[in-house]
């Protein structure tokens, strides 16, 4: 197995992981969860982690915070420095300082993520309390504000509500509010618009893009919706069977996707209407975990496949921002209209 | 909230009028009527005109659910059937054949010693099977849980008899910790209380804790958890805070399910450790064949039951939010 | 550091805040809480401690008939004669009475009576009790025994408002016992002013007993609970009115100890009567009581404990444990205790006797049978082949064995009816008794079925066994009788259905062989004779005699010794009897039941008298011994609290150091 270049951590501020390897230890076997990922959230900055489910990017956004369960999970390889400091390094109780803290996680199903037979204040205040250290009426107060802060109406009353008590679109707030709890550098948010309406999914985007803007946070939006990112992320990271397949800055890779499974999901899901269907229109079927094909993971589904990807790894081709992993990339925008 | 109890209470009674026409079916109509009643509790070599004389006095020589010879409503009224219903309904339930003392009165005084056992074993069972099965998934999948774990299948295959004797031979005759036996009424019977309450926690503790760690780790697996692990919530606080409120409510369901074997169970510890309390008085019940002091018996455990029940359903509203509104 | 860490710790985790100092409490509280059974406020003294499982239901003896309530009864109450602690055969002694009964013999024109005559003492009182304070004795706290309060006794038995047990043996003896009751049943109360011919008080310190006939047993009843004076006082003052309760629940009694606590199911408290009348500890007993030791007390003022103490215990086993740490001075023996503590040869366990433990034996005064139906056309009837048919039977029978596999040994193989212990209990050799299987072969023979075979048919003689011992545990036992009767080549048929139909078999005279017992009501050998009696049959008479057995020789010596003093000629007599039954083999006798008893080394003046019930007046106890060996067996063992507590608290950190191994 061939290594990929790391692109280098040119910053000290921010996070980057580099050649992140998890490994699940499953009865059947180690599963690769992720391998050799690299990637990189500046401060302030909106990337976004892109892939069909079960590719590795979930995997991704909870190793930062070290939230996968061990066992069965273990990191084998690679860094997570988060300004400079390489998380996998912390002690448990360093690590609980920083979650919530610096880095904040928000997840797909805020009805499940929520306590549901405890208040969103008694929620509130617990984590400001973990974080701020403010108690009694300073962190009613504060709990309020930030309940505003997410464009919640009534936040004294909200308080006293259980998570049942609000909708959907209401509870993801909460999760925002909470992860805001902290005053945090970085928001990981891992599908966080997959569970909702069509209309509540905008106004919570729109909502995570002017938290970013006004505090200036990082964003880590990981999601399966490339019709998403659009706008919302500068840069945009393309997973497929634990690898990045391909890197750039959003709109780049979004007019010109370099590899065939960006483009092959560009294609999947041109339309809103159709994003719950997703990816099927991709012949053949992601790869399981355990059982990575040789050579390039998306040979047996790529169109342009040749003998040699069946074999060997494509290493990391670095065009100036852009980058990719494989050997017969797509040509860059000015190719691109020739070949068409 | 009131409402709610009020139509609770109303589901209860249809179970209670069946379970009294239940024990009237046992007691009367299956025991195989008054003449055999009358010679298991007098004995055999009683003459037939005692025999006749007793089933007279009881009120026993009544047909079971009419009868012809009476007129009007009389003919219901005056029916065994009528008369056990109606006596269990006003909690009238006569005098003891073995002795002759009243038996509500005789349930009152007996109670006491019962309670002393049953609440503190409720109590602590419930307490200590929350703390180790919260401890059990604090540990998980280490060695201290599969020891844990084994060791709670091993205490769940004995028996309650094994509990109750080896239970006094290691506490009361190898470390001499507490009397072997005896009662004397709270607070100075402390002493006496702590070997049945301790062993009744015992052999209750297997189940319970296994039950709880399953419950835990349910909750454990769930997305809250990980959100508030994102949140940077300890692991202890997580554990003890936000999972055992959500575990509260299948626990408690269980706790009081279980308490028709603390019941039964208090029959064996009770009659044991010579505690005078209603579980070795529905011993002595069965043993004299004193019909009236057990379907008093079954009659308030069914009763109790219900309580229990109702009282499970109105804690659940009070630790999960979502059921409080129906 | 530390701190800051642990309070950290603790405000993170709530639970903890509860759980150190509630563990703390409760291992303090195990701690202080010990084996001692008894109240820590009750000094022990001369103090003797058992137990009771089941609560009196009675404690009026006019009422009172099983033997668990006697041993409180009978200690509160007196009766005019009591048994001696020490002799055996059991002997009658005054007790309330000055001496025994002079016997006269009145002339009526409609027949003979006897009358029994007593002398009663006068140094009696009762003990203290508020129904006194109407008399003027005494200060009104309690008065002495008169006469008169004997005649209230026996009016009561004979009260059709007092549920007495003996009320139908009595009236059939003592004169004008059925007029009192009939004279009363129809009246609202029973009218104690009436007469009761029989029972009279010339004086207040004489009472006359008139009998229908003679009945020399009446003096064994005159030793029962059921006779013993009742103060007018208190049956007026414990009338159930006024929250003062009845009799049942108030004893007033002459007793060496009176109640002072009962509280039905916990505890029975009897203390020492202050004013109990001179009597003092016998000074002979049978021989080898004084090498036991059973002496040493001669002569003083009984009773020697201050107190008893009986504890409510259902179950043998606590009771066999609390003996063991020395809260009971004494015990019977349990089932499931015995092998511990008998050796197979009958004698103390080394573990017991290193433990200072006595084992003490009786036998009861019981026999174990099996009766022939004297009615049956091939085991019973006089004629010579059924007789040595019955001769072979009792000779195959191997009661040793029997003994041995299903009592432990806990019996004395019976070869007469009368028990040892009771007057003309013979003590020689019964010459069908135990197994001697050649003598029982050449009696079969002899009988008429040679190597068991009925000549009529050719085939084995079947014999048939009722019985009600349904249970499984009764299998063995069937088995082995079934096989010791088929060791003469006849074959046993085993009929076993449930009780009533068993005793209604018997009623109807429909079996041939039956396994009974009987237990005697008195200690005196007519008690067991009169079950062989020929009025006694039950078929036709409905009577005892089970067997039927009609001897008219047996009948007539029968009828001598049950109006007959001990002595010389009723023992010989009686011995005449032994061998008729000896001869027709109506019973196979099997055995006498014994019983045992243990008791600690600090109990003074244990003998075993199943017949007494008064015992406890003459027992003591030494109580420093007593202590000093609590102290050894039953103080407790506090170390391995610690190890326990240092275990728990060891639970965290082994937990903290696992899941840290465990996330690598």
């Amino acid at each position: 197995m061939s290594r990929i270049d790391p692109p280098g951590a040119e910053s000290t501020r921010g996070l980057a992981i580099e050649n992140l390897r998890v490994v699940f230890d499953t009865n059947e076997g180690p599963a690769v969860g992720a391998d050799g990922v690299t990637l990189e959230v500046r401060p302030g900055e909106a990337v976004a982690l892109v892939g069909e489910s079960g590719c590795g990017k979930t995997v991704t956004g909870l190793s930062i915070l070290r939230l996968l369960p061990r066992p069965p999970a273990r990191i084998e390889a690679g860094r997570i420095l988060f300004e400079g400091d390489d998380l996998l390094k912390f002690s448990s109780r360093e690590m609980r300082r920083l979650r919530g803290g610096k880095i904040a996680m928000i997840f797909q199903e805020p009805s499940v993520s929520l306590n549901p037979v405890l208040t969103i204040g008694f929620q509130l205040k617990e984590t400001l309390a973990l974080h701020t250290g403010l108690r009694g009426a300073v962190a009613e107060k504060r709990a309020a504000e930030l309940l505003e802060e997410v464009r919640i109406p009534e936040p004294r009353k909200r308080l006293r509500s259980y998570p049942h008590e609000l909708s959907g679109g209401m509870q993801q707030r909460v999760m925002i509010a909470l992860a805001l709890a902290g005053e945090p550098e970085l928001l990981v948010a891992d599908e966080p618009t997959t569970a909702l309406d069509v209309t509540i999914q905008a106004e919570i985007l729109s909502l995570l893009d002017d938290l970013r803007a006004r505090r200036g946070m990082g964003l880590l939006l990981i999601t399966h919706d490339l019709s998403i990112v659009a706008r919302r992320t500068s840069r945009l990271y393309v997973m497929y069977a634990a690898r990045i397949v391909e890197s750039g800055p959003t709109e780049d890779v979004l007019a010109s996707p370099r590899h065939p499974y960006t483009k092959a999901l560009l294609a999947a899901a041109p339309s809103r209407r159709r994003r719950a269907r997703g990816l099927e229109v991709i012949a053949g079927t992601v790869p399981p975990a355990n059982r990575y094909p040789s050579g390039c993971r998306f040979h047996p589904r790529c169109p342009r496949a040749h003998e040699r990807c069946s074999h060997e790894l494509p290493v990391w081709e670095k065009t100036g921002e852009r980058g990719t992993a494989c050997f017969y990339p797509e040509p860059l925008s000015e190719e691109r209209s020739v070949e068409e | 909230m009131g409402a709610y109890v009020i139509r609770r209470i109303l589901y209860a009674v249809p179970v209670i009028l069946g379970v009294l026409v239940l024990i009237f079916l046992l007691f009367f109509v299956y025991a195989g009527g008054a003449q055999n009643i009358a010679r298991q509790v007098l004995g055999e070599k009683v003459r037939k005109e005692a025999i006749e004389e007793w089933i007279a006095a009881k009120g026993l020589d009544k047909p079971l659910w009419y009868n012809p010879r009476a007129s009007g409503l009389g003919r219901f009224e005056e029916t065994l059937f009528y008369a056990h219903m109606h006596d269990m309904l006003t909690l009238n339930f006569g005098k003891s054949w073995r002795d002759g003392d009243d038996i509500l009165e005789k349930i009152l005084r007996r109670a006491p010693a019962s309670l002393s056992v049953a609440v503190p074993t409720f109590l602590a069972g419930l307490g200590a099977s929350v703390f180790f099965s919260l401890y059990l998934a604090f540990v998980r999948e280490t060695w201290i849980d599969r020891f844990g774990t084994v060791t709670c299948v091993a205490m769940m295959s004995l028996s309650i008899l094994i509990y109750i004797i080896a239970g006094q031979a290691l506490f009361a005759i190898v470390l001499r910790w507490f009397p072997v036996s005896g009662y004397r009424p709270l607070p100075l019977g402390g002493r006496f209380i702590a070997l049945p309450v301790l062993v009744g926690t015992l052999a209750g503790l297997g189940g319970a804790i296994r039950f709880g760690r399953t419950i835990m780790l349910e909750e454990i697996s769930r997305e809250y958890v990980r959100a508030a692990r994102a949140r940077g919530l300890s692991e202890s606080r997580i554990l003890g805070i936000h999972v055992l409120k959500n575990a509260m409510i299948p626990l408690l369901t269980s706790a009081v399910l279980s308490l028709p074997l603390l019941i039964l169970g208090s029959l064996l510890i009770e009659n044991f450790y010579g505690i005078p309390g209603l579980g070795s008085m529905g011993i002595e019940a069965i043993q004299a064949n004193d019909f009236m002091e057990l379907r008093a018996l079954t009659f308030i455990t069914a009763v109790l039951y219900q309580i229990g029940l109702i009282l499970t359903d109105i804690s659940y509203t009070l630790v999960d939010p979502r059921l409080r509104l129906r | 550091m530390k701190g800051k860490f642990a309070r950290r710790y603790f405000r993170s985790n709530p639970l903890f805040l509860l759980a150190v100092p509630l563990l703390f409490g409760v291992a303090g509280f195990l701690l202080s809480c010990g084996t001692n059974p008894y109240p820590r406020e009750e000094t022990s003294g001369h103090t003797y401690y058992t137990s009771y499982a089941d609560p009196p239901k009675h404690l009026d003896p006019a009422v009172s008939y099983y033997s668990y309530e006697a041993t409180i009864v009978d200690h509160i109450y007196e009766t005019l004669y009591q048994y001696h602690y020490l002799k055996r055969p059991y002997e009658l002694t005054p007790l309330l009475a000055e001496t025994m009964p002079k016997v006269i013999y009145v002339k009526y024109p409609d027949g003979d009576r006897v009358r029994y005559r007593i002398r009663i003492r006068d140094d009696v009182l009762y003990h203290e009790d508020p129904c006194f304070t109407v008399s003027k004795e005494w200060g009104g706290r309690t008065r002495a025994v008169r006469a008169a309060d004997f005649v209230t006794a026996f009016k009561r038995l004979a009260d059709p408002r007092v549920p007495c047990p003996i009320r139908p043996i009595l009236s059939g003896v003592i004169v004008g016992m059925k007029g009192f009751t009939e004279a009363n049943k129809d009246r609202a109360r029973t009218d104690y002013d009436l007469p009761l011919e029989g029972v009279q008080a010339p004086d207040s310190r004489t009472l006359e007993i008139e009998l229908l006939r003679p009945y020399p047993q009446i003096r064994y009843w005159l030793a029962m609970h059921f006779t013993s004076p009742i103060p007018q006082e208190a049956l007026e003052y414990y009338n159930g009115e006024e929250g003062r309760g009845t009799l049942d629940r108030h004893p007033v009694g002459t007793g060496p100890f009176r109640m002072t606590e009962w509280v039905r199911r916990q505890r029975i408290v009897l203390e020492k009567n202050s004013r109990y009348h001179e009597e003092c500890y016998p000074s002979e007993g049978e021989p080898g009581d004084e090498e036991a030791g059973l002496l040493r007390d001669a002569g003083k003022r009984l009773p020697l404990l201050d107190r008893i103490v009986l504890s409510y215990e259902v179950e043998s086993i606590p009771r066999w444990r609390k003996f063991l740490q020395g809260w009971y001075d004494a015990t019977g023996l349990a089932r499931e205790t015995f092998d511990q503590v008998v050796t197979k040869r009958g004698e103390l366990a080394a573990p017991m006797a290193v433990r200072g433990v006595r084992l003490h034996k009786a036998v009861e005064p019981a026999i174990y049978y099996f009766a022939f139906n004297m009615n049956d056309s091939v085991v019973g009837g006089s004629s010579r082949s059924a007789r040595k048919l019955r001769q072979a039977l009792s000779a195959v029978f191997d009661t040793e064995r029997f003994l041995r596999i299903f009592l432990n040994g806990r019996g004395i193989p019976a070869q007469e009816i009368v028990p040892p212990g009771i007057f003309g209990h013979q003590g020689d050799t019964n010459p069908f008794h135990g197994r001697n299987l050649a003598l029982a072969k050449r009696l079969i023979r002899e009988a008429g079925y040679p190597d068991g075979i009925d000549p009529a048919t050719g085939r084995p003689l079947v014999l048939t066994f009722d019985n009600a011992m349904n249970n499984a545990s009764s299998r063995p036992q069937l088995q082995f009788i079934k096989e010791q009767f088929e060791a003469l080549g006849i074959r046993l048929e085993l009929r076993t259905t449930d009780l009533n139909t068993f005793r209604s078999k018997v009623r109807a005279g429909n079996y041939q062989i039956i396994l009974s017992g009987w237990i005697l009501d008195y200690p005196d050998p007519e008690n067991v004779l009169f079950l062989l009696e020929g009025s006694q049959s039950t078929i036709p008479f409905g009577g005892e005699n089970r067997a039927n057995y009609r001897n008219a020789e047996y009948d007539r010596l029968y009828a001598k010794i049950a109006e007959m003093e001990n002595g010389e000629e009723r023992f010989r007599l009686i011995g005449r009897m032994t061998n008729l039954v000896r001869r027709d083999v109506p019973w196979i006798p099997i055995f006498f039941n014994e019983s045992y008893a243990l008791t600690h080394s600090w109990c003074r003046n244990f003998k075993m008298a199943p017949i007494l019930n008064n015992a406890l007046k003459y027992r003591d106890v030494d109580p420093e011994k007593r202590r000093a060996y609590q102290e050894k067996y039953a103080s407790p063992r506090r170390a391995p609290l610690f190890f326990l507590l240092v275990l728990l608290l060891a639970l965290p950190i082994a937990g903290y150091l696992s899941v840290k191994r465990r996330e690598g």
